[in-house]
């Protein structure tokens, strides 16, 4: 969940979204479920002459098993609320 | 999934895990008849064995994000000469093959000459 | 044992690592070090000051295993979000 919220907070900005077969998609983070399947809006593909597939696509939905890594603004994440939540989300499973 | 809402009556490309490219005409609608008899499409492969893609219009899709497709097509992509286009026709997809579903703006589409792209396919997924 | 800070299991490793500097080894001969901010039970990560490592084998079949080239790419990204069921292990900050 913690990360799922994450994601939410970045509603509307630029990421960049990286498959496990090596695509790489930019656009505006429209939304994401509990999945972390994503929507993006606006998208760009990386290296189009090799990847055209996708050159008249607007916006798309990504299965979230397929993602390796999002790259995210750096400018929109704040650490140190991430750090707390994420110790205070450990301690909460560990009480279980 | 709702996510997949937006997609109903466009058209659409989907992008499966072997690396096929399917575009769509029409999604069919979530309620669309379950006694249907779905036909799980065998993909069409090159002479090499090589899979090349699939594109038409999302018909619909229910709770697993498996989805209809109407009037679909594949697009065949290779280094060596033009995009194919290969009539599928009426199809259902298993939501778990779906790695990617965007929606096609069709302008940009036509003003785009496939005959002229040289690609090779989408990579298949590798966990 | 001080349940706030001792390691009881697994999970408290890579607890006890956040804020550090973390080397991370993913599925595709793939290795991040990166400052962790967050995880989740599911091994989901952020990092920032990320700096990728990707070996590419150049394996010439037949080769006797260890004659194969291997190339490196590295690349830095500076806020990414890794997906959990790429990795392999997460192992802390040395602290020689």
């Amino acid at each position: 969940m913690l990360i799922f919220s994450v994601f939410k907070t970045l509603t509307d900005q630029r990421v960049t979204v990286e498959l496990k077969n090596d695509l790489s998609i930019t656009g505006t983070l429209k939304s994401v479920d509990q999945f972390l399947n994503i929507r993006l809006d606006a998208i760009e593909v990386a290296d189009q002459a090799r990847h055209p597939h996708m050159m008249a696509v607007k916006n798309c939905f990504i299965r979230g098993s397929v993602v390796r890594y999002v790259q995210l603004p750096a400018e929109h994440v704040d650490t140190q609320l991430l750090e707390d939540a994420t110790r205070r989300e450990a301690a909460s499973q560990a009480k279980r | 999934m709702s996510s997949l809402q937006g997609y109903i009556d466009r058209r659409v490309l989907l992008v499966l895990q072997d690396g096929r490219a399917i575009v769509v005409a029409y999604l069919f609608p979530p309620d669309f008849p379950p006694s249907l008899p779905w036909f799980i499409p065998s993909f069409l492969h090159s002479a090499n064995g090589l899979f090349l893609g699939i594109q038409g219009v999302l018909a619909g899709y229910d709770q697993k994000s498996n989805v209809v497709l109407s009037d679909s097509k594949e697009r065949i992509y290779s280094i060596d000469e033009g995009v194919e286009e290969v009539p599928l026709g009426l199809y259902l997809v298993k939501g778990d093959m779906i790695i990617l579903i965007g929606e096609i703006d069709e302008e940009r589409d036509r003003a785009i000459d496939l005959s002229t792209i040289r690609a090779d396919p989408v990579a298949p997924i590798r966990y | 044992m001080d349940t706030s800070t001792g390691i009881q299991e697994p999970f408290d490793l890579i607890r006890l690592s956040l804020s550090e500097r973390v080397f991370v080894k993913l599925r595709g001969d793939r290795e991040l070090t990166g400052i962790l901010h967050a995880y989740d039970g599911h091994m989901n990560l952020i990092l920032s000051d990320v700096e990728e490592t990707i070996m590419l084998v150049d394996g010439m079949d037949g080769a006797p295993s260890g004659q194969g080239v291997v190339n490196v790419a590295k690349r830095k990204m500076e806020m990414l979000f890794v997906r959990g069921d790429g990795v392999i292990l997460v192992s802390p900050p040395s602290r020689t």
